[in-house]
């Protein structure tokens, strides 16, 4: 479930194995493109959560590969290696891939390493607050919803001793309730 | 104008050398409830996000002093949530990759603009902003109700035994000594049964802070509900400091209190247990300073008493 998948996209077969190599001391799964397309299918079938790709590629560059992924995957973490150094390709990259860091050819091994580590820990942060803010959505909204039926239920009241003071609903009503509770949990 | 101000304002920070690049700026957002701030140097960027809730800046790149990128990278540090464009009329490469892997900017533009563009990034970025500002309050709020008590505000049995735990490796380490005080309130139902709940709760929050004002800051208090409260002392040199600390406890409350327009009189009974005397774990120590506390209600309320060893067995 939570294993750290990356996907390393670019045309020179050499440039692939090289930056595997780099990861070969990192738990992380490797998987390789020669093409954006090739790249898009592997997506499709695997979970990845950081992609590094080359910008220049034939049919489809880098920045239009990673701002189809920020469309179609706005979770994975992007990052630019390439060896074309032009402001056009890092502005493209930033304002319609949205990337995370953008590289030089040829690389520096440890940033590299250290730049695709923090990607990894920001994909599995942001995974964390979407859950935390669904849950959030959620009970505020299954708070509504039981509030709407019952006026006041969602308030404790406590008795003179302290005790909480449930209200009075009937077993089958009580039963309803719970069954739907339950459906919305599922 | 002033009377129309939303509560809410969304403030953005433009900082450019060019005067009249700034004004053109501020124009693009002339008709939207944005409140923009301007500045013509990074230096007076910073000064201005001090001072303002500031969700997003534009910056240009080349300026006197600090650059652009260098700028942002800095705010991207100091205030990681405030969003961050750059838009320049000139820049290298290098600058560019400095505010992408160091600044984290969310857009990188270039001058001349497009007025629209600007717009439409800045809106559905203030957007953006103002969804996960809500999702940290909520985070927050969150995590405090985990740890503490409604009513109180005081750390709760959770957090109580967290910094306990902290407390007694630190004690260990370090060859202190820390102390247990359990205080059940004297009569609090009967406060409650003759004047309501809402009084008792009321009192319960005056109670908590004269509490706090008997002990260092550096002390926790913990309530653990209804009138039972815990109060740990991190750090003593004496078994006598936490005779004083209690004796102060019991006096500080037995003061009246005015609760809901209403003169009420409350005392506390107080058990002390120390580390590592009476024991070395949570359990134990709890444990005692709860009998000990029994010891001081049998022995007329209003009173505190330490753990006595030789006792063990009669009080349990």
């Amino acid at each position: 479930m939570s294993e750290n998948n990356l996907l390393i996209v670019d045309d020179e077969p050499n440039v692939i194995s090289a930056l595997k190599r780099v990861f070969i001391d990192d738990p992380y799964g490797v998987y390789s493109a020669n093409s954006a397309l090739e790249g898009m299918e592997i997506l499709k079938g695997n979970r990845i959560k950081v992609i590094i790709s080359d910008e220049k590629m034939p049919e489809i560059t880098g920045s239009e590969f990673l701002s189809m992924v920020r469309r179609d995957y706005p979770d994975i973490i992007r990052i630019m290696l390439t060896g074309h150094a032009s402001i056009e390709a890092a502005m493209k990259a930033i304002n319609e891939g949205e990337i995370y860091r953008f590289f030089l050819k040829p690389w520096n091994e440890l940033e590299l390493r250290f730049a695709v580590r923090s990607a990894f820990e920001k994909y599995d942060l942001e995974g964390e607050n979407k859950r935390l803010l669904s849950v959030i959505k959620k009970q505020a909204t299954d708070l509504k919803l039981i509030e709407e039926q019952y006026p006041g239920i969602t308030k404790v009241r406590h008795d003179k001793e302290g005790r909480i003071v449930l209200p009075t609903v009937p077993d089958e009503e009580m039963e309803q309730i719970v069954s739907k509770y339950e459906k919305n949990l599922e | 104008m002033g009377e129309e101000k939303v509560m809410i304002e969304d403030t953005i920070l433009i900082v450019d050398d060019e005067e009249n690049v700034i004004s053109a700026l501020k124009r693009i957002f002339m008709d939207d409830a944005i409140n923009v701030l301007s500045a013509a140097s990074a230096l007076e960027g910073i000064e201005l996000l001090k001072q303002n809730a500031v969700k997003l800046v534009i910056s240009d790149e080349q300026m006197p002093g600090m650059s652009g990128s260098e700028f942002l990278s800095m705010i991207r540090q100091e205030y990681p949530h405030v969003v961050r464009i750059i838009l320049t009329g000139h820049a290298s490469i290098e600058a560019a990759m400095k505010a992408i892997n160091d600044g984290e900017i969310y857009r990188f533009f270039i001058k001349p603009w497009n007025n629209y563009e600007i717009r439409t990034t800045v809106k559905a970025a203030i957007e953006k902003f103002n969804l996960e500002e809500e999702l940290r309050q909520k985070e927050e709020l969150i995590k405090h109700m985990a740890y503490h008590d409604t009513l109180t505000g005081l750390p709760n049995r959770l957090l109580l035994y967290d910094r306990l735990t902290k407390a007694l490796e630190y004690s260990q380490r370090y060859s202190k000594m820390l102390s247990i005080c359990f205080l059940d309130l004297d009569g609090f139902k009967t406060i409650n049964d003759i004047f309501g709940h809402d009084t008792g709760d009321l009192l319960l929050k005056q109670v908590s802070e004269r509490l706090k004002m008997s002990v260092r800051k550096s002390d926790t208090i913990a309530r653990l509900g209804g009138d039972e409260f815990i109060i740990m002392l991190q750090d003593i040199s004496d078994p006598e400091d936490a005779e004083i600390t209690a004796g102060k406890i019991v006096n500080e409350l037995a003061k009246s209190f005015v609760t809901g327009g209403q003169e009420l009189s409350i005392t506390v009974s107080v058990g002390v247990s120390l580390y590592p005397s009476d024991g070395t774990d949570i359990e134990t120590l709890m444990k005692k300073a709860d009998t000990a506390m029994y010891n001081a209600k049998k022995a007329g309320k209003n009173n505190f008493r330490l753990y006595c060893s030789d006792k063990e067995g009669q009080d349990v």
